[in-house]
């Protein structure tokens, strides 16, 4: 069974529907990348995955979502324990500004549980930001406040603050659209060491991104999923004519 | 080539024009100072001779020597009648701006929010005859509850809409960030955007301190006044615009003196209230970028 299943999913925004019928899955393990032009659909359909879609005014969505075969938008289904087990991380690297870099990474522990102790919040946020790939920069700073690291280090911290609460699936909207190449490189890399234990999925715009961290492809059009494969087919045999121009750069 | 003509020399024609825009600027900003320079060097020199211990600690002595007693009845009296006020209207002030930010949509919120608006605009004095007539008269005595009362009517808007309108900048990646994490709606405010707002909203609640403060017409009919300390919030109360105001209409020049220097202190406090706001908002304006 995947990790997770989108079931005929459909979309909206106001009366402007965004999303038709999209089948796709994710495996327990793996990377899975959404790839497509601009206004595609590929951000309103990763936050679909946890219900952040509804946050936005006006915003709908019908059909499944299983997630260990369970429908997140079932009746009696709390989003927050949803988005609990499906963590994300958004493309503007968004640390909280009135907290510390260590309160930032465990924000999501210490703010539902408010008597989380000091030495628990330590340990934790030292296993959160070692995971993602930051401690070593910041552990002699832990006190000084998130917004003041680089924007790379800053959406390092994001996605340590998205580990602390220890979801099993991670979502990334365009992670590092906003970071330099440098960075960008870091995030990629930890996307690899991260996809043992967490199911990846990753929307960018990047195809050679996708490429390298992926192993499996959705490419999207209009709303609509044109082909979804392994990612080494789909940017070498890709069996639809769209995905091929698409991937060889010959639009988008 | 070209580039010599992009970057031929600015015209004459075009410094005069920018130079008599920007002395008609500067005339304005000397115009709005000056009133309030003025104003402020007046109030300061009629005041500070009133200025004196007594007049901190004592109340109002007989008329023939008015400098040998103060005030100290009308600072109390401020104190309750601010304080009531405030107690009530700064907490339905931030619940209010709380769900017209973060959870009105809708009819209801844009009747809160016209309410609100209609209110900003009324006449104080209307807010005072208001209360006169569903409190004082239906309770049958003056107080520094009714007083406090009119004076909620004022500040609640102001507490409000200005709270909304700091919630509204407060970035929706940050909700977003913390609705990730499974944080409910609720505590994604409390905890993460409202102190995100925070010395926004501390300005909001100054400045509508500071308005209250000043207020004259809705506690003239509504705490009355008195010429002894009472702390009682069910009995007529003095506060510092009605001594101000009652004994400025006085033939006495004494009198006069005292209300001089209750204006002084009034000022002082207004604006140190302004200062403390502002420099909490470009405080908050360096954390926020």
């Amino acid at each position: 069974m995947s990790k997770m299943e989108v079931v005929d999913l459909n979309a909206w925004f106001g009366i402007n529907q965004v999303l038709h019928g999209i089948n796709v899955s994710a495996e327990s393990g793996s990377v899975t990348a959404i790839i497509g032009p601009s206004g595609c659909g590929k951000s309103t359909l990763i936050r679909c995955l946890n219900r952040m879609h509804e946050e936005v005014r006006q915003a709908r969505v019908e059909g499944k979502v299983l997630f260990d075969g369970v429908d997140i938008y079932g009746d009696d289904i709390d989003p927050a324990a949803v988005r609990r087990k499906i963590g994300m991380v958004f493309q503007r690297p968004n640390p909280f500004p009135t907290m510390s870099i260590l309160h930032n990474a465990v924000a999501g522990l210490r703010l539902s549980d408010e008597k989380l102790s000091k030495a628990q919040m330590r340990e934790r946020g030292e296993k959160a930001l070692r995971a993602a790939g930051l401690w070593d920069e910041v552990k002699d700073r832990l006190d000084a406040p998130g917004g003041r690291l680089s924007g790379g280090q800053q959406q390092r911290l994001c996605i340590a603050r998205a580990l602390a609460v220890e979801p099993e699936v991670l979502l990334l909207d365009e992670p590092a659209s906003a970071l330099d190449p440098v960075s960008t490189l870091r995030i990629e890399e930890l996307v690899g060491e991260l996809k043992e234990r967490y199911t990846i999925v990753i929307v960018t715009h990047n195809m050679q991104q996708a490429a390298r961290v992926s192993d499996w492809t959705l490419f999207m059009l209009f709303g609509e999923v044109v082909e979804f494969g392994p990612t080494p087919k789909i940017f070498t045999s890709p069996d639809d004519q769209r995905t091929d121009d698409y991937v060889s750069g010959r639009f988008g | 080539m070209s580039a010599a003509g992009i970057l031929q020399p600015v015209r004459g024609s075009r410094r005069i024009k920018d130079l008599a825009y920007r002395g008609a600027l500067w005339c304005c900003v000397a115009i709005a100072m000056a009133t309030l320079g003025v104003i402020a060097f007046y109030v300061v020199k009629r005041g500070i001779s009133a200025l004196s211990v007594n007049f901190f600690t004592k109340e109002p002595a007989s008329q023939l020597h008015p400098e040998q007693g103060g005030i100290v009845q009308s600072f109390i009296g401020t104190g309750i009648i601010v304080g009531i006020a405030s107690l009530i209207a700064i907490p339905l002030g931030l619940l209010t701006a709380v769900y017209l930010a973060e959870y009105g949509k809708g009819r209801l919120a844009s009747a809160i929010r016209l309410t609100a608006q209609v209110l900003l605009s009324v006449p104080s004095i209307v807010a005072g005859a208001f209360i006169w007539t569903v409190v004082v008269v239906a309770f049958g005595n003056f107080s520094a509850f009714a007083g406090g009362l009119a004076l909620v009517v004022l500040m609640w808007p102001i507490v409000a809409r200005a709270t909304e309108e700091v919630l509204l900048l407060v970035p929706q990646d940050l909700r977003e960030g913390s609705l990730a994490l499974g944080l409910p709606r609720w505590k994604t405010i409390m905890r993460v955007v409202v102190p995100a707002a925070g010395a926004g909203i501390l300005t909001a609640v100054m400045l509508a301190v500071a308005r209250a403060l000043g207020e004259t017409a809705p506690i003239l009919l509504t705490a009355l006044g008195n010429d002894f300390i009472n702390t009682d919030p069910l009995k007529p109360t003095d506060a510092v615009p009605l001594r101000i105001f009652s004994d400025a209409r006085t033939p006495v020049p004494g009198l006069h003196q005292i209300a001089w220097g209750g204006a002084l202190v009034l000022l002082l406090a207004v604006l140190l209230l302004s200062i403390g706001a502002r420099v909490l908002s470009v405080r908050q304006q360096k954390r926020l970028a």
